[in-house]
């Protein structure tokens, strides 16, 4: 081994929880995640997609459906492109019993180490038509995306019609190894507010 | 050589008259940045908002450039659309702003403006639609002449934006 002091790749660990979520006119769901990752990444721990149980919201109280799901997961990569995401789609039941979509998500894990509150704002694709929308009502089966990863893709998205309703909070402590010994910077050190304060 | 990585989220917009939205943005950057990876433009999904609350695009960025002069630091430009119930597109707002400088996470909201016609033209507009557009896009993020330019303020774009760094502070550049 010619040169073992400078690592060849550096190392993202994500811990956390998929909390809770507030959807309109959605008492009973579950999610179903995935995590989206670019070439050069690889996974080394955890499970790179799951579902939570099936929560409900109970009565006379904040419409709150709470799952409190640990994520758990670390990748190693030679490149920050393709950045991890995490993409989440809810399944709620209609007033039928079925297994409708509440909403899709996505959001990039974030890039400096610290912990995080993310909101992730869900949308879900409209029916083409007046009568598409109330047969897939009666079928209970409305509009879906066909590749589960689609919310994480930044083409091909100028044609989607959606409709935007609720949002899924997601706890995440991230923590990096080697990345300052790669060469990156990643700004986790500065807090913006004191160097604002300096300024003055 | 450094190199910039830019990664987020065009996460929405809030404030315009329309709640139902797409956007169309893209990414300009000098004569000495080298877009290695990831796209610089494109456009977002359609959403239809409840009222009062924001857009939802979610839109993901994922730029790795490569710089060999600081000239031209990367600016984000947005163009914000309305799609009536006809299914006609109207422009809703021009915006830009700059990646930041410095690596870390950010939350950006990017204010936008409109061209006004003349009375006449609101007038017409009003019954017919069609709001006057730019002709040479590159107003938005260009240093130039907006002189007889006159604009509305529009609502604003919010954009969630990650940047990491690498090999900056071995060319003795500090961000602060």
């Amino acid at each position: 081994m010619a040169d073992s002091s400078a690592p060849s790749s550096f190392t993202i660990l994500a811990t956390g929880q998929l909390e809770c979520a507030e959807i309109p006119e959605c008492t009973n769901a579950y999610l179903k995640f995935q995590f989206v990752a670019g070439e050069d990444w690889q996974l080394l721990d955890g499970l790179e997609e799951g579902i939570t149980q099936a929560a409900r919201v109970p009565e006379g109280r904040d419409g709150v459906l709470v799952w409190n799901f640990p994520i758990d997961i670390t990748y190693k990569t030679t490149n920050a492109f393709g950045w991890p995401q995490l993409v989440v789609a809810v399944y709620g039941l209609d007033s039928f019993g079925r297994d409708v979509i509440k909403g899709y998500g996505c959001i990039h894990l974030p890039m400096a180490a610290g912990r995080y509150t993310l909101k992730l704002r869900l949308f879900r694709p409209r029916s083409a038509s007046l009568l598409q929308s109330f047969t897939s009502w009666l079928t209970g089966m409305p509009a879906e995306f066909s590749d589960p990863k689609f919310p994480s893709y930044g083409e091909g998205r100028e044609v989607t019609r959606v409709q935007s309703g609720g949002h899924v909070k997601v706890q995440l402590n991230l923590m990096t190894k080697d990345m300052d010994m790669f060469g990156y910077v990643d700004g986790s050190g500065r807090d913006p507010a004191v160097s604002a304060i300096t300024q003055m | 050589m450094a190199e910039l990585h830019v990664i987020g989220q065009i996460q929405g917009a809030i404030g315009f008259p329309s709640q139902n939205l797409f956007c169309k943005w893209g990414v300009a950057a000098g004569r000495s940045w080298e877009l290695l990876e990831g796209l610089d433009s494109g456009q977002t999904q359609l959403d239809l908002a409840p009222e009062g609350e924001p857009v939802v695009w979610a839109h993901p960025l994922d730029l790795h450039y490569a710089c060999r002069g600081l000239a031209g630091w990367p600016k984000l430009y947005f163009q914000v659309w309305s799609q009536d119930v006809h299914g006609r597109n109207d422009i809703c707002g021009y915006g830009f702003c700059h990646v930041p400088t410095a690596p870390g996470q950010y939350e950006i909201e990017c204010p936008t403006w409109i061209p006004e016609g003349t009375a006449g033209e609101r007038i017409a507009a009003f019954f017919l639609g069609g709001n006057p557009r730019l002709k040479y896009e590159e107003v938005v993020y260009t240093p130039g002449d907006r002189f007889r330019l006159n604009t509305v303020s529009a609502g604003l774009v919010q954009v969630q934006l990650g940047v990491i760094v690498k090999d900056f502070e071995r060319n003795h550049v500090h961000f602060g």
